[in-house]
């Protein structure tokens, strides 16, 4: 039962993200019948999964609010803002009481909120009086009460025996099948043993069911979720009709229904004389095979096209992810080790099955990262609520805008990373936009604008929040560092460099703290949680117009395609992803240079010699490597020794000496059991061309 | 569970049923039925003050009415319950396809 519960908690926190996003948009279209009949179905859904799991006080309170979606639906009560801000902070509450600890304050938000409800539904209309907007537009568009044609699915669901047991009963499926659209349903019983024969506790029975839904075959299958598992499920797309009210079509299709075999035309048929009026056209009739003989029929049949044609999704606990990542990356160094003794024995066969062991794992690699890949959207509906509380609560008007929210990141990153937007976004909403009297004055719209934009750029991932607020004043950014000896009086500072000051521990521009943001410690916590996540953060703004925040992040933070190089006696490692260019050098041409800068192929480049800058005191060999690296526009050489080929590794963090030093991301296991330390090149391009 | 009985004649009995109906009361229910079924023509289920039910019990209900059906005799459930728990009752079907239609049979 535990398990299901999980299982539920795992569902129920999916459920109220969906609601929450649901919420914001019928805040901007209250009379969206589609929205409503989304949030009812979602309050039905917890209400019902919440009693079957155990989650009674949940379930209960669920209840009230479906009451009251249910009214809505029927036009009996009308969306206002007091009925969409009660519906947040039940959501709120809800998700409190799933972390399983019920504490006093909870349960006296609970009576609190309870108590609204009840005073909501209070004053409904009669349910007989004329409808309200909202039940005027859910009538225009109600596929089932305007009698539209509708998707039809044929369901054979066959219960496990043991369902019960387990926790779950379909009861719970079926109604929830029913706020989808129009269910048919017939039990069979040709299993069930006589009563004295009878285990109680076990379920003989089986259904067939017709559900007319506009939804696709992924709503239905998750309703079955928690036991498709265990179970058997057949879902067939019908032809489209109308939901028959004619009691001797409903009676023909229960009859059809209730049959071993289920004649999927004669279903059709029936439907079509139903909607034809009589006008019957005799049909070709074939059946359709049971759950039982279309399992054999598959794995018996090559003839899969069908099968193929459909793109299955299951539910993965992100653990089981973390643990497929650390095989791959465990995977990674052993053959790193196997690379080297294939080396060392000099072994042909041995060589070429190691190559293709590598290819393998390098396709292992990358589909095991795509499955750990999350889209920015999954972020966005906590921004928007966010948003949308604070700038109430500051009589602010704020419109938050997602681009490119389909961009996808690793999930560690993702998971790390929405804390710093939430404070870059809350900041934005503070002290970035004005309050609306105040743009109007300064001609601004009323309603201002912060936008999150999100693309890949190289092997990274950039994110960009703008707003058009007030923008930051920069002489006084200047004035506040110099005030907390932050920089030195007469230092030249460009205007990235002054807003970058932004970021040093406890700096802040604003007079008196906010509740909300602006308390110090906030943009040099974005900063280096950035910083840990391989990425930096860079700051614009006009004065008046607005400002920019720009978050750089690599795609993925543990494995990476690496070049294996010599610097004197010791391997490093460079992100193969900042490469562009290797030229062989004699030490003489590098002798001959002047100011650090070589001229290649008819361009100047900067370059570091990094047997210098590591203090590897070997004599120098005559040819030498620069390996050409770029960031951020910007190229640089980086002069090594010796190059030993590419090499997959896996990255691991380094310890505290080695952190503060910031031109290294993490360290490698070679193959040799040698550590190699990766070359963060983008700060190394950023500190040489900076001058730091 | 609570259980009470009722002889309206020596072969009519009413069956009142309350409280909870699930998976944990629906062994008890299964003897029950067994060892009243048998010697009535006629058993009516009256269900009230019902807090939970679930599908066990109502396949326990449904072996029943097989059974009476069988024997010829009348087997009748009136749920007298709470809207929304008849709702969720009749999502399965049961109830519509064949507990009554059975026992509609069994009286014709």
């Amino acid at each position: 039962m535990e398990r299901y519960q999980i299982k539920f908690i795992e569902e129920a926190k999916e459920l109220l993200s969906s609601l929450e996003s649901s919420l914001l948009e019928l805040e901007h279209n209250p009379g969206n019948s589609s929205i409503i009949n989304e949030i009812f179905r979602i309050m039905h859904s917890l209400k019902g999964s919440g009693a079957m799991f155990g989650f009674t006080r949940i379930s209960s309170f669920t209840h009230d609010l479906e009451t009251i979606y249910s009214a809505i639906r029927s036009g009996s009560l009308m969306v206002s803002k007091h009925l969409i801000d009660i519906s947040f902070q039940s959501l709120d509450l809800i998700k409190e009481l799933l972390k399983g600890s019920e504490t006093s304050k909870q349960l006296d938000q609970l009576n609190i909120l309870t108590n609204q409800l009840q005073l909501i539904l209070s004053h409904k209309k009669d349910e007989n009086s004329a409808p309200a907007p909202v039940s005027l537009a859910e009538q225009e568009d109600n596929p089932i009460k305007n009698h539209q044609e509708l998707p039809l699915w044929l369901i054979r669901f066959i219960p496990h025996e043991d369902i019960l047991i387990e926790g779950n009963d379909p009861l719970y499926m079926f109604d929830e099948l029913n706020t989808h659209g129009e269910l048919l349903i017939v039990p069979g019983y040709k299993k069930l043993p006589e009563l004295s024969l009878v285990n109680p506790a076990k379920l003989f029975l089986e259904w067939n069911m017709l559900l007319w839904a506009d939804v696709e075959k992924d709503v239905i299958e998750s309703v079955f979720l928690f036991v498709k598992d265990l179970s058997a499920l057949e879902i067939t797309p019908l032809k489209a009709s109308y939901p028959p009210e004619n009691k001797n079509v409903r009676k023909q299709l229960l009859s059809l229904l209730s049959r071993e075999v289920i004649n999927q035309d004669g279903i059709e048929e029936v439907l079509e004389s139903n909607t034809e009026d009589g006008s019957e056209q005799l049909k070709h009739t074939s059946t359709i095979p049971s759950v039982q003989e279309k399992i054999k029929l598959d794995s018996e049949s090559p003839d899969t096209e069908d099968i193929q044609s459909e793109e299955i999704s299951i539910r993965v606990s992100s653990k089981k992810i973390d643990e497929l990542m650390n095989l791959v990356s465990e995977l990674i160094t052993s053959q790193g080790q196997l690379m080297t003794l294939t080396e060392i024995h000099k072994n042909s066969p041995l060589y070429q099955l190691s190559e293709k062991f590598e290819s393998l794992i390098r396709q292992l690699r990358e589909q095991a990262m795509e499955m750990s890949l999350i889209s920015i959207n999954t972020l966005t509906v906590r921004f928007k609520r966010m948003v949308r509380d604070l700038s109430s609560k500051l009589n602010k008007q704020v419109n938050l805008i997602i681009e490119g929210g389909d961009t996808e990141l690793d999930k560690t990153i993702i998971e790390h990373l929405s804390e710093p937007l939430l404070h870059i976004i809350r900041n934005a909403i503070d002290h970035g936009i004005e309050s609306p009297e105040e743009r109007e004055n300064l001609g601004k719209p009323g309603t201002g604008e912060i936008i999150l934009k999100a693309f890949y750029s190289g092997a990274e991932v950039h994110l960009e929040i703008s707003d058009n607020g007030r923008g930051i004043d920069k002489s006084l950014v200047h004035a506040k560092a110099l005030e907390r000896m932050l920089i030195e009086p007469l230092a030249q500072l460009s205007e990235k460099e002054i807003f970058q000051l932004l970021f040093k521990p406890g700096f802040s521009t604003m007079e008196s703290v906010s509740e909300y943001s602006g308390r110090g410690v906030g943009m040099d916590v974005v900063a280096r949680k950035i910083a840990e996540l391989r990425g930096d953060v860079v700051i614009s703004s006009q004065k008046g117009i607005g400002t920019k925040v720009l978050i750089r992040l690599p795609l993925t933070l543990t494995i990476l395609d690496g070049l294996l190089i010599h610097v004197g006696e010791t391997k490093y490692i460079i992100p193969i992803s900042s490469v562009r260019k290797i030229f062989e050098l004699k030490l003489t041409d590098l002798e001959n240079s002047f100011n650090n800068l070589i001229s290649l192929e008819g361009i100047q480049y900067p370059f570091l010699v990094l047997s210098n800058e590591f203090n590897e005191h070997l004599p120098r060999q005559q040819k030498q490597q620069l390996i050409l690296v770029e960031y951020d526009g910007k190229q640089m050489g980086l002069v090594v020794d010796n190059i030993l080929g590419e090499r997959q590794v896996v990255l691991k963090p380094l310890g505290p000496s080695l952190r503060k030093n910031r031109i290294f991301s993490g360290g490698s296991i070679m193959g040799d059991g040698e550590i190699a330390l990766v070359l963060d090149t983008n700060k190394l391009i950023t500190k040489f061309t900076s001058n730091e | 569970m609570k259980v009470s009985f009722e002889n309206l004649t020596a072969d009519e009995l009413t069956i009142s049923l309350s409280g909870d109906l699930g998976l944990e009361n629906v062994d008890e229910l299964k003897r029950i039925l067994e060892l009243r079924l048998p010697n009535m023509n006629k058993i009516s289920i009256e269900l009230k003050d019902v807090e939970s039910f679930d599908l066990s019990t109502q396949q326990i209900f449904l072996a029943a009415a097989i059974y009476a059906k069988n024997k010829g005799q009348y087997f009748k459930v009136h749920f007298n319950i709470d809207q929304d728990l008849t709702q969720l009752i009749e999502t399965s079907g049961i109830t519509e396809n064949f507990i009554n239609k059975i026992t509609l049979e069994t009286k014709d």
